[in-house]
């Protein structure tokens, strides 16, 4: 009676969940299922508690993480005005999210961010070793992550500027308002001396 | 008191951390332990770093992993059987000969020695030596009562290795990332990425230094095979693999290959004639090398100091004797790569 009642599927269907996890993930979503497969076999899952740093701004990053459950804080480590180090928080990522890609192209690269477990997380780990065996063993399906992370890097390349843009022109507003309120200071104090 | 959890994270650092050094420390003391299980270990990643380039060229045209595994391996056999085949008895033949001229060649030795003796007779005399003669003859006897006596020893062990190897090359090969993958797994997470990297590191560069240095080592010895055939000189065969493998220890290793050669044509006067030749092949190998050899395959490579290379031979000899000595290379090397990793991952996290 038991086999009717036990679930037979459950090992195929954790699996599965990592597959959908990576399908859903712009990385890998061109893969075809068999490619997935590969990928299952060579990623890393760890697993970290709440609190718990998975790498720091400034460490030698080699690849990028995807949270299977739970969700991490990144943090930006900046010098404040008296030269303490602060921490700030830049966002929070959730299930499905990944980050450190850039890792994954720039052979010994900085990690630019902290990052630190919010809760009991899972993360995969996939690094550059793996992708640089998988564009050997399997080039069809390295070609097709290799396209994708082009892609990611090229959209956040595009935001990043955005930002830059939009940056230089709140500051240049900001210079031509200070520079308003200065002449305007300078005609006051002018007229208050004459 | 309740922990809080920065606490309880550090006592799992701690904890996982003392369980993967211990777990190391482990393994390294069964391999000391067992010199047959070591050396097999080390010989099958030897065989590992030489064939897996094909493994991957055969598994990137689509085969499953068993049969990109099965055929380099298979071809791989197949080459040590015909190597067995027509090298070993030519060998073995060169080999009953010179174990037949020996005595000749000791008493031809003690000749040379007592004519060097009278010669320098006074000055030894003033510096307190013992007769060169009887030094040059005990030694030799020595030598050669060591190691015929060695040879059983030898032989147990190498059958051992013989059998072992070939077994530990096919699981690596075969299952080797799948156990990666589970070492993996008790990595602590703040030195995951770090042991990734030295891992990447150690793959790639051993790689490249074990393929080098074995195709350095049969080109050097097919080079002085040839030169020696062409003059005819005897023992070609044992000389010239000497030659392509103390090639591997730079500097001092070609002249203590070459000096035998120089030792048979001094003390067998039908010999004397082939003095020059032998120089100019033994230094014609070593222009090639040099020339060709070097900047083609080596230049890239990890590369030991010569110093290194003698300290870890005497070493590995010392310890484990011929196998220690055959291993002592590849082993150095890779502890080279080890430091240069963890020296170059330290520097690029501050």
């Amino acid at each position: 009676m038991k086999v009717l009642w036990e679930n037979l599927f459950r090992k195929n269907s954790s699996q599965s969940k990592i597959a959908h996890l990576l399908k859903e993930t712009i990385i890998f979503t061109d893969l075809k299922n068999h490619e997935i497969e590969t990928i299952e076999k060579i990623i890393n899952p760890r697993s970290f508690r709440a609190g718990e740093t998975v790498f720091r701004q400034g460490d030698g990053g080699v690849g990028m993480y995807l949270i299977a459950s739970g969700s991490v804080n990144i943090f930006l480590d900046e010098a404040s005005e008296n030269q303490e180090m602060k921490q700030s928080l830049i966002t929070r990522l959730f299930t499905g999210d990944f980050f450190g890609e850039s890792a994954l192209v720039i052979e010994g690269g900085k990690r630019s961010a902290t990052v630190v477990a919010r809760e009991d997380s899972e993360l995969l780990g996939f690094f550059y070793p793996d992708l640089l065996q998988l564009i050997k063993s399997n080039p069809t399906a390295g070609n097709k992550i290799l396209f994708r992370l082009g892609e990611v890097l090229g959209t956040r390349l595009r935001e990043t500027n955005k930002q830059i843009i939009s940056l230089i022109s709140e500051n240049e507003n900001l210079k031509k308002e200070l520079g308003r309120k200065g002449n305007d200071e300078t005609h006051y104090s002018k007229s208050y001396f004459t | 008191m309740k922990p809080t959890t920065a606490n309880l994270i550090l006592r799992e650092r701690y904890l996982k951390t003392g369980f993967f050094i211990g777990f190391h420390l482990l393994i390294l003391g069964v391999l000391i332990y067992l010199p047959d299980f070591m050396v097999s270990t080390v010989l099958a990643f030897v065989i590992y770093y030489l064939m897996e380039p094909m493994v991957i060229k055969l598994e990137e045209k689509g085969l499953p992993r068993t049969l990109a595994s099965s055929i380099p391996f298979l071809l791989f056999g197949f080459l040590i059987f015909l190597f067995i085949l027509w090298v070993v008895p030519l060998l073995n033949e060169q080999v009953e000969t010179l174990k037949i001229q020996m005595p000749e060649y000791v008493s031809r030795m003690k000749e040379l020695a007592a004519q060097w003796e009278s010669r320098t007779h006074p000055l030894l005399q003033e510096m307190g030596q013992n007769s060169m003669v009887d030094s040059t003859q005990h030694y030799l006897l020595n030598a050669i009562s060591n190691f015929f006596a060695k040879i059983p020893v030898l032989l147990t062990s190498s059958i051992t290795v013989l059998l072992l190897t070939p077994f530990f090359a096919f699981f690596l090969l075969y299952e080797g990332d799948v156990l990666y993958r589970k070492f993996l797994k008790i990595v602590p997470n703040h030195l995951f990425e770090l042991i990734i990297t030295v891992n990447h590191s150690i793959n790639v560069q051993m790689g490249q230094f074990i393929r080098a240095r074995l195709i350095e080592t049969a080109l050097i010895s097919a080079f002085m095979y040839i030169g020696l055939s062409l003059i005819d000189f005897p023992y070609s065969l044992i000389f010239s693999l000497i030659t392509g493998i103390l090639s591997l220890i730079p500097y001092v290793g070609p002249v203590i290959a070459a000096l035998p050669q120089l030792a048979l044509c001094l003390i067998s006067p039908e010999l004397r004639p082939d003095f020059i030749p032998i120089i100019l092949i033994n230094v014609g190998s070593q222009i090639f090398d040099g020339v060709l050899l070097v900047p083609l395959l080596v230049a890239k490579i990890v590369d030991l100091h010569p110093v290194v290379v003698v300290l870890a031979v005497i070493l590995g000899g010392q310890m484990m004797g011929i196998f220690g000595m055959i291993i002592s290379i590849p082993l150095a090397s890779a502890i080279k790569v080890l430091i240069t990793a963890f020296y170059k991952y330290a520097n690029h996290s501050n």
